[in-house]
């Protein structure tokens, strides 16, 4: 029996959707609107300084964490140790602060929900109703 | 008197900081890296090393505090401690960084120099990949000034633009051929402007002129006291580099695409009415990332024509006329740099890095030299 072709492409696309499903997020109450893939690399490299109307402020996740290696790599374009290294560069001339780090997909929700200007990404699954997603990954 | 300049500094930044608000952040970075010149011994430009395994001539250690006291306004200092000063502690930066508006920031205070691509975290190992900026470029020995700088960034369609523009002056110990030399610039001035096209390719220019105070420390010393003790003070005056103009300028490019990285830099130095030759420097670096590691090639040049004309208007019967020539002569340089590297990111933030570089020159009497070095960076 023949697949139609829909059908083939959708199995297809789903043998290639990678495990990691990310959301960017901002507070719920933030009147950011969503961002597209160079918007998203200019705020969390520090080259955008605003969240809507509040200054940015960043929250990863910390090295090694799956939604942290799915965002550096498919969104930010700087794989591990190439990302710390830009940021390396920023700390230590003074030009950026560090960003902050927290350590689960749940934790970074509860930072951006209760942040002014905080954005973060998580996992699609982490996404609850304190927060707004922006960007897709 | 080191731990209590660190004290000092991070009393001062957090004595800054009264609100709740205020947030203060401590950092910092260093590297520890072994090196020597082999069994031959011969030196290495810009560094000491020799046939011992030497860790103290790469290795430093910093703490970087920052206080923000509004949103506006943090102020940061940088308290470096460099092996081959015996990691005696000093005060590398203290400036006060003002936010003006969203594209321009005014430091003011004692900061670094954005005269090559990594001025700017020229000490910071974990951020470049080879073990050390390629010597051919990297041999200003002044890196931070007390001044003002004003920067512009913005992000022009493709391109992210960031310029600044610097206004000082600098008095300290300066390292040039791995000596310090008491040297005092005035009237320190420049510009850097960099663009960056998508995430891939980076172009960057820089132009700075001093006016020279004075250097010292050097053999020029004694030849410009036995000339002016002589009545040849005007001769003594176009041989020294006092009240003289010094400019530097320089290109550069880097292309970081996919696993490749390419990275250049021209630079010319030049100090008007002395005897210090014009002195060109490049290099190009060719790395290439396979997972964690990355190999990289660097070869680069140095070329400093000694201006021998300065004795044209010196008869030979002249008592000093061989020292001049001598000093004069000594400026001369034709170098070549042929170095394989590697650098290993095998922790987050802490990286290994090994490298082997071959120098030869061809001024005759200067020895060639190999050197092989190896170290752990990291930022905490």
């Amino acid at each position: 029996m023949k697949m139609p072709l829909t059908l083939l492409g959708g199995v297809l696309l789903l043998a290639h959707f990678d495990a990691q499903a990310g959301a960017v997020i901002v507070a719920a109450n933030s009147d950011a609107s969503t961002l597209d893939q160079a918007q998203v690399q200019q705020i969390f490299m520090a080259k955008a300084n605003k969240v809507g109307s509040a200054n940015a402020v960043l929250i990863y996740q910390k090295p090694g964490a799956p939604a942290r290696v799915a965002f550096d790599d498919k969104v930010l374009g700087k794989p591990g140790p190439q990302l710390t290294g830009y940021w390396s560069k920023l700390i230590f001339t003074g030009r950026a602060k560090a960003p902050l780090e927290e350590v689960s997909d749940a934790a970074v929700v509860n930072k951006v929900a209760t942040t002014p200007g905080g954005i973060g990404y998580v996992d699609d699954a982490a996404v609850n109703d304190s927060v707004k997603v922006v960007f897709s990954f | 008197m080191n731990r209590l300049l660190i004290a000092a500094a991070c009393a001062a930044a957090l004595s800054l900081a009264p609100t709740a608000d205020a947030a203060v952040t401590i950092s910092g970075f260093g590297q520890v890296v072994v090196g020597t010149t082999g069994d031959d011994a011969e030196p290495f430009p810009e560094r000491n090393f020799d046939s011992d395994a030497d860790f103290k001539e790469e290795s430093l250690f910093a703490v970087q505090v920052s206080a923000d006291l509004n949103e506006h306004i943090d102020v940061i200092a940088q308290v470096l401690a460099r092996g081959d000063k015996d990691f005696d502690a000093e005060l590398a930066w203290a400036y006060a960084n003002m936010r003006l508006g969203d594209a321009f920031k005014l430091k003011v205070g004692r900061q670094r120099l954005g005269l090559f691509r990594y001025s700017d975290y020229l000490d910071v190992g974990y951020a470049y990949p080879f073990i050390r900026p390629p010597v051919s470029v990297y041999n200003l020995g002044f890196n931070n000034a007390d001044g003002l700088s004003l920067s512009h960034d913005a992000q022009l369609g493709d391109w992210y633009s960031q310029a600044q523009l610097f206004v000082g002056g600098y008095s300290g110990d300066a390292r040039f051929g791995g000596v310090y030399l008491d040297t005092k610039l005035k009237s320190l001035m420049g510009a850097s402007w960099t663009m960056d096209y998508n995430d891939w390719l980076s172009l960057r220019a820089t132009y700075y002129k001093a006016d020279v105070e004075h250097v010292r420390g050097t053999s020029l010393d004694t030849l410009e006291a036995l000339l002016t003790g002589n009545g040849f003070g005007a001769l003594a005056s176009t041989l020294v580099y006092d009240g003289d103009r010094g400019v530097f300028w320089g290109v550069g490019a880097q292309i970081d695409r996919g696993n490749v990285l390419l990275v250049a830099e021209f630079t010319r130095t030049t100090i008007d009415d002395s005897l210090y030759a014009p002195t060109d420097g490049w290099y190009l670096s060719a790395g290439y990332r396979l997972g964690n590691v990355m190999p990289l090639l660097t070869v680069g040049s140095k070329t400093s024509d000694a201006k021998l004309e300065l004795l044209d208007g010196i008869p030979t019967q002249n008592p000093f006329y061989l020292p001049i020539l001598g000093a004069v002569s000594s400026q001369a340089a034709d170098e070549d740099y042929a170095g394989i590297g590697l650098r290993w990111d095998f922790m987050s933030n802490i990286a290994f890095k090994a490298d082997y570089t071959r120098y030869r020159s061809d001024i005759s009497g200067v020895p060639d030299s190999d050197l092989i070095s190896a170290g752990v960076v990291f930022t905490f």
